[in-house]
This record gives C-alpha cells, sequence and structure tokens, in this order.
C-alpha cells in the first residue's frame, strides 16, 4: 500500500456516474470501514451483472 | 399580541335589598362557572338559589329574588326551560348575549355552503380530435414536375374544407442509459487508482489509508478527548499505533463491535489534525506520533545533515521504486551506518520496504525484531526530500550489542508491512583491533580490541593491520566531508600505500575508509574515480581493480 502518484492517476480508467452512484450506495449502506479491494470486487460484480443481463435480455434472445 | 382586560366595577340596580340580593346570586353564580369560560353562560334555576339561600338564613322568596335579577339586565338573564326560570350570568357578570351570525365570509361558512354546481353551456365546447401524426414520406426525395403537380391535385381535393385543429405536440425525453464502466480487462491496481481519484475527492467519503466509510459515520473526538490522546502519547514517550490509542485511551476492546470504526475513526480525525498530530505508521501498524515526542535513534547528527550525507541516493534509485517486492535483502555495515545506527533507503531497501502511505508522509515507525537476542527494535524511516536521501535509524543498540563494522546483516520482510525481521551470521567469537571512534576527550579514530560473534565481510573489516594509517585521526572537518571527491582524497592519504608521492588503494578497501566518514556507494565512489577531470584519480594498472591518487591536484 503506497500513496499514489499523479502519473499513475492519468493514465487510469475513469469511473462513471452509475459506478460512482453504486459505490456510495455501498459505503451508505456500510456500518463498518470498506477496504480498496471490496470497493473493487463490488465494482467487479457489478460490471459482470451487467455484463450477463446484457447478453440474456428479450432482445439478444429475439435475434 | 397578548392584551389585559380591565375588569370594571359592577354597579347593581334597584332596591338597597334587591341590590343586596343580586350581589348574593352573582357571587354564587360566579363560583359555580368559575372555571368556565368568560363569556360562558352560567345557568341555576331560580328554585335552587332560593333552597340555597334559605339554608344561609335568607328568606327572600322566589319572586323576590327573580324581581332582583330583573331590575339589573345588563347583569342577570332569565330563561325558562320547561316552565322553570333559570337566571344566568357569565363570568364576566355580564348577561349573556345571544351571538350572532357572522354574515361575511369565513372559513367554517364555506363547507356548509358550498357554492352551487356551475351550469354548463348549452353547447358543447368543441374539442380537438387527436389526429394520426402526418408522416411526410416523401420527405428527401426527389420529385419530378408531374409528381408534384399530382400531388398538389390530390391534395385540394381530399383537403376539407373545415377549420384546422390546433395541433399539439407531445414532448418526448429520451435520457440515455448509463452503463456501469466494463471493469473486466482493468487490473486492480489501475481500479484502486480510479476510485481513489473518483471518491478520494468526495467530502462526504471518508478515507484513510485503504478504508473507507461515509463520513458522516465516522466517530468524532472532542477536544478533550484529542488532548487525552495527546498526552498520552508524550507520557510513553513514542509513537503509538491507533490499535493502542483505541484501547488505552478511549477504552475499546479488540472484541468490540464497535472497535474497527472507532480505530478508523482516530485515523480519519487525526489525519485532519496536522497541527497537533503526524501520521508515521503504515497499512498494517498504523502509528500516530505527536509534538514533543525523543527522536528515535542517534542525536549525534542532526536528521537533516544524514539525509544532506544520502543525498547521493536520489541519483541511484529507480524512478519508480517496486515496494515489497523483494523478500529479504543483506547488506554489509559501514562504519557510518554503525555509529549512527543506520541503514540507507537505496534502491534495495526500497524493494524490501515499503513506501509513502499517506501523500506528503515524512517518515514512518517500523519495528525491526532480532530473534537471536530476543529483541525488538523501533526503528524510524526517513523517506527521501527531493534533496535529502532516505535512511533508517533507530539500530545503534541492536548493532553495539550484537554487531562490528564490517558485519553482515539480513532483512527479512513479514505479513506485516511495518514489521521485518534482521538477523546476522552467528559465528564462533574471535577478537581483533578494530577502528572505534573515541569520544571521550577530543574526536578521534582509535583501534582497540574487540571481541565479536557474528560473520563480517573481511574486506569491509576495519581491522588496525588494514587501516592503520586511521589511528589517532580526527574526523574530517566539514566542509571537507560535504564533498565526496575530497573525503576519497583524504581517504586515499590516510590508508593508501605510498609510491611515489603517490597513493594507491583497492576499490574495496578504499569503499570501507570511505564510509568512515561519510556514507557513499559503491556505484557513487566508482563514478567519483572514473569520470575525474582533474586528473587527480586514475586506475591503477599494476594491480587489480586499484586506483591511485595524485596530491595537489584538486579533485
Amino acid at each position: 500500500m503506497s500513496a499514489p502518484d499523479s502519473e499513475s492517476i492519468s493514465s487510469t480508467v475513469s469511473l462513471n456516474e452509475e459506478d460512482v452512484a453504486y459505490l456510495m450506495n455501498l459505503l451508505r449502506n456500510a456500518t463498518q470501514p470498506v477496504t480498496t479491494q471490496q470497493l473493487i470486487d463490488a465494482l467487479r460484480r457489478q460490471s459482470e451483472q451487467f455484463r450477463s443481463g446484457e447478453s440474456f435480455s428479450p432482445d439478444s434472445a429475439a435475434s | 399580541m397578548i392584551a389585559q382586560r380591565e375588569k370594571q366595577a359592577l354597579k347593581l340596580a334597584g332596591s338597597k335589598r334587591q341590590q343586596e340580593l343580586a350581589g348574593k346570586v352573582l357571587g354564587l353564580l360566579q363560583a359555580r362557572g368559575m372555571f368556565m369560560a368568560a363569556n360562558s353562560p352560567i345557568r341555576v334555576s331560580l328554585s335552587a338559589l332560593t333552597d340555597f339561600l334559605e339554608r344561609q338564613g335568607d328568606k327572600s322568596s322566589a319572586a323576590f329574588l327573580q324581581s332582583a335579577a330583573e331590575a339589573n339586565p345588563d347583569v342577570f338573564a332569565i330563561e325558562i326551560v320547561d316552565d322553570e326560570p333559570f337566571i344566568v350570568t357569565t363570568r364576566d357578570g355580564v348577561a349573556p348575549s345571544q351571538v350572532r351570525e357572522i354574515e361575511k365570509h369565513s372559513f367554517a361558512a364555506r363547507f356548509f355552503t358550498p357554492l352551487p354546481k356551475t351550469e354548463g353551456s348549452a353547447v358543447a365546447r368543441s374539442r380537438p380530435r387527436p389526429r394520426d401524426p402526418v408522416v411526410d414520406a416523401l420527405v428527401g426525395m426527389e420529385l419530378t414536375g408531374n409528381v408534384e403537380e399530382a400531388a398538389t391535385d390530390v391534395a385540394a381535393a381530399v383537403e376539407p374544407d373545415v377549420e384546422e385543429a390546433p395541433t399539439i405536440l407531445a414532448r418526448i425525453i429520451t435520457t440515455q442509459v448509463i452503463k456501469p464502466t466494463d471493469v473486466t480487462q482493468v487490473d486492480d491496481l489501475n481500479l484502486a487508482v480510479a476510485l481513489r481519484n473518483r471518491l478520494g475527492a468526495d467530502p462526504r467519503v471518508a478515507n484513510f489509508g485503504e478504508q473507507w466509510l461515509m463520513e458522516e459515520r465516522v466517530p468524532r473526538f472532542s477536544r478533550g478527548d484529542l488532548r487525552r490522546l495527546r498526552d498520552y502519547m508524550q507520557e510513553k514517550e513514542q509513537p503509538l499505533t491507533d490499535d493502542d490509542l483505541t484501547q488505552d485511551v478511549l477504552g475499546v476492546r479488540p472484541g468490540a463491535p464497535d472497535f474497527e470504526l472507532v480505530r478508523f475513526g482516530i485515523d480519519y480525525r487525526l489525519s485532519n489534525e496536522h497541527r497537533e498530530f503526524e501520521f508515521v505508521g503504515t497499512g498494517s501498524q498504523r502509528f500516530w506520533s505527536t509534538s514533543g515526542l525523543p527522536q528515535i535513534g542517534t542525536t549525534r547528527r542532526k536528521l537533516n545533515e544524514i539525509g544532506t550525507d544520502f543525498r547521493f541516493l536520489l541519483d541511484e534509485e529507480p524512478e519508480l521504486p517496486a515496494h515489497r517486492t523483494r523478500e529479504s535483502v543483506d547488506h554489509t555495515l559501514t562504519f557510518y551506518e554503525f555509529i549512527h545506527g543506520l541503514l540507507p533507503y537505496d534502491a534495495e531497501m526500497q524493494a524490501l520496504l515499503l513506501g509513502p502511505v499517506v501523500p506528503g508522509q515524512k517518515s514512518a515507525v517500523l519495528t525491526f525484531e532480532c530473534p537471536q537476542s530476543f529483541t525488538t527494535y523501533l526503528v524510524e524511516l526517513r523517506f527521501p526530500t527531493p534533496n535529502r536521501g532516505g535512511f533508517i535509524l533507530g539500530l545503534d543498540d541492536f548493532y553495539t550489542e550484537n554487531l562490528v563494522p564490517g558485519a553482515v546483516i539480513s532483512i527479512q520482510r513479514t505479513e506485516n508491512d511495518g514489521h521485518y525481521r534482521v538477523e546476522y551470521v552467528p559465528e564462533a567469537p574471535q577478537s581483533n583491533q578494530l577502528l572505534e571512534l573515541d569520544e571521550r576527550r577530543a574526536l578521534r579514530y582509535v583501534f582497540r580490541p574487540t571481541t565479536f560473534a557474528c560473520g563480517v565481510d573481511n574486506v569491509q573489516l576495519l581491522s588496525e593491520e588494514r587501516f592503520a594509517g586511521l589511528a589517532n585521526e580526527k574526523p574530517l572537518d566539514e566542509k571537507i566531508r560535504r564533498r565526496p571527491e575530497t573525503v576519497v582524497a583524504a581517504t586515499f592519504e590516510r590508508i593508501g600505500d605510498a609510491r611515489d608521492a603517490n597513493f594507491s588503494a583497492e576499490f574495496q578497501t578504499l569503499l570501507a575508509g570511505v564510509n568512515v566518514e561519510r556514507p557513499m556507494s559503491a556505484t557513487l565512489l566508482r563514478s567519483i574515480l572514473e569520470q575525474d577531470d582533474t586528473g587527480a584519480f586514475s586506475r591503477d594498472p599494476d594491480v587489480a581493480d586499484s586506483y591511485t591518487y595524485v596530491p595537489g591536484r584538486a579533485p
């Protein structure tokens, strides 16, 4: 664990409003401190759920 | 506004006897209705009044009583209920008046008198009929003249001669669905940076190290709590972890459900108290320090001066150090490191140890455990600054109790990023005349018989037989020490082999000798010897890996 430097920040992926809203909701429901790794895992789960939802949507099923 | 009603003196009419009787009756009625509203009617039957007065010894007849009441119409009213007369008054002593209905509009009247239903107009208002949207299928197509004319004719024929109803345009707002970012291809490191970038700037979110929580949920501490935390650190005379502070000062036990929360509260709140508290911890051992604590490690030399001595490390460290990528590091102690209880925070140590946990962190308190002596030392890692090198201090006792300059030690990391194991090679005890700094009178280098039981690098061991030239030498002046080149020149003169007014020395011997005065890496020493423009230093062609120094040529 070390402090981030400005160079790595500029070259990384950026989160959109949907991601931030999801994380904020997660933090609002937390009664204990949440680690960065837990937030990362939650983001990954959300991303996977959205992708699997997309692949089984009615449109894709019809086509 | 509150207005006080003035009670006026009551004047009763009638004969003297009637006045007296009316006064009595009024008193009786007012006593009966003492808890009633001021203008609420107080009713008592005439017969009841007569009976009461008779029991009191007043033999007035009912007719006389009624006449007394009638003589005072402003005070009394007489009501007949079921053929029985009642004398009525109010608490104010005035006859109750009939409340007149309010004729003007009131809120209550509004409910009881609804407006009559408006009659609809005889002619029904025409409503525009919904019409199918007209789709012009020919838009965008080139029309020939015949088609245009035909279309105009058809339109004229079909179009009825009716008034056009106003068209209602429906507003449809289309919102774009925001998809969550696809993070399946992004590694954890980049995601962590992205998280820190977005959430770290949000004032609603509290962050310390790798932990996050909504700011409103983080426990708050009073000024008194903060003072107690500071006093406890000063009492213990050393930096303390958030664990210790949570348990010892705030009294929250590790098993308690809110222990983690309070611990995070300490870290987050103290990190905002820059003037009083300083974070000097790691991810696993979150140490906090405050003003007035004794310095960890040597007091022989100021920390700034040591940092300046290690400045050369800034040129040798990688641009992006890969912290905690090495399992262990072996290191040979120099004389300078031994007398100050130091270790350099060089490229190897950076790969073993950690970097700053929070931005702007100046130092980190680590624990070095020596299993051979069953001792754990509290050491301080000073991070590099733009013009000073990094180093570790606080190992004075470990060195003096177990080691000598030239000893080889091994430092291993553990799962805890703030805790390390330091070991030396145990050897059979041996004695030798080794270099020491005599501080009893004037500062002077001396050789003293020393017994040690640790593994050493014999080339770096400062024994009298190899470094006799240092005997009784004084430490170099600060001006000479400041420049590495002049220190190398002085070392040649002290320990080099004199040949035709020149001095010659092997590289490893020179490295050990130079490090008596100031820290210098093999890389720096090699570059000074190889890249000397003055001609003072040159490679010795006769001996392998040796150099010569020509005095008089300013390095």
